[in-house]
């Protein structure tokens, strides 16, 4: 598992984009529509930022206690941006 | 993409169409003159312009309709002069241009009748050319495209039309404007280097270098609708005519600056495009930052 952002980097030339108040994630050859928090860490990817730091700031900024279950999400969300091909690893999960 | 005029074919990847499949899609009134346009086209038939056009490029349809059709048309996009709609079915998504006619054939009217002298102002030029009031933008613009296109519709009024219309003409007043163009960006050139501000005049001399190319073109009777393609089309010229390649060579000093290797550029282009995404994105998406 990464312990910090900086270990992922967008593939296929992903953007994140905004439409309304919509949050879109475009890659080569898919478009994925996403919520807030899910653009927040697209837009981490890359950053010097470690998980837990990601985790309690997300925690704070909504409100939301449960900080394991969040580190949950968004370990989740990275696995599905990474099986998508919007995100790759610098080294091994 | 291919687009083979004599088999009246377009195929792509993604899909083949012959060119009465298209008109059956688009339905013309009798008195239409349908013809297609754009990069692939204009690449596909003007040695200049080989090179143009890509597989993100697509085809542009045009059509001239009478005013009183004109005038019915439905359009995403409408001025006086222009209507633009959408046909999603068509070519894997085709823009449609629709000019009224009465632009059209008062374009041709007014070139026919201008005398190219000193004392005309060339923004005065076409002022009495319905619908545009001197857009020299859009009547370049529909010109370099009715000069490389391809008719689909109505050949017989479509060859009258060219015939007729004195791209040669318009081609001199592009002269003309560019030609004041250059000298007003010369003394801003020289000016900033007296006072040391480089960077303005490198933007300016680059500015007019491009100006300098296209009015070479233009004298050539090569028409350019869009700045980008300049240098391909200068390059093309180079290609043909010897005599402007000591031009090309300080147009890479002048642009590319250390990249002079087609190598050294594309790496150069393809980690500015990467820039330019970031830092669009970095200022869209500020609010998400943690």
């Amino acid at each position: 598992m990464i312990d910090n952002m900086n270990q992922l980097s967008r593939k296929n030339d992903a953007q994140l984009r905004k439409l309304d108040e919509t949050y879109y994630i475009i890659a080569k050859n898919s478009c994925f529509e996403a919520n807030e928090i899910g653009a927040t860490i697209m837009n981490a990817i890359g950053k010097d930022l470690h998980i837990d730091d990601v985790c309690s700031k997300l925690s704070s900024r909504y409100e939301y206690d449960d900080v394991e279950g969040i580190k949950s999400d968004v370990y989740s969300f990275i696995e599905f941006l990474i099986e998508n091909d919007i995100a790759e690893l610098h080294k091994p999960m | 993409m291919i687009v083979d005029i004599n088999s009246k074919i377009i195929m792509s990847d993604k899909y083949s169409i012959n060119f009465d499949d298209i008109l059956n899609e688009l339905k013309p009134f009798p008195n239409d003159i349908v013809y297609l346009g754009g990069s692939l086209i204009e690449g596909t038939i003007s040695v200049y312009s080989e090179g143009m056009g890509n597989c993100y490029s697509d085809i542009d349809v045009f059509i001239i309709r009478e005013k009183s059709e004109f005038d019915k048309t439905e359009a995403v996009y409408s001025s006086a002069t222009r209507k633009t709609y959408f046909v999603d079915s068509l070519l894997n998504g085709a823009d449609i241009e629709v000019y009224s006619s009465e632009f059209v054939y008062s374009l041709k009217n007014v070139l026919n009748r201008h005398k190219i002298s000193a004392d005309v102002r060339i923004a005065n030029v076409f002022e009495n050319v319905k619908g545009v009031e001197n857009d020299l933008f859009l009547i370049n613009t529909f010109l370099n495209r009715l000069y490389y296109s391809i008719c689909i519709y109505n050949h017989e009024t479509y060859s009258s039309l060219k015939s007729g219309m004195s791209f040669r003409k318009f081609l001199k007043i592009k002269d003309a404007e560019l030609t004041a163009s250059i000298e007003n960006l010369i003394p801003d050139v020289k000016g900033n280097l007296e006072v040391g501000q480089i960077d303005v005049a490198l933007y300016c001399m680059r500015e007019a270098y491009l100006k300098m190319m296209n009015f070479i073109l233009v004298s050539e009777d090569i028409f350019v609708d869009r700045t980008k393609w300049i240098p391909l089309k200068f390059k093309n010229l180079c290609n043909e005519k010897s005599r402007y390649s000591y031009l090309w060579d300080e147009y890479l000093q002048l642009f590319r600056l250390g990249t002079e290797s087609e190598k050294e550029c594309y790496a150069v282009v393809e980690s500015n495009m990467a820039t330019v995404k970031k830092a669009m994105e970095d200022v869209l998406m500020k609010g998400l930052a943690l």
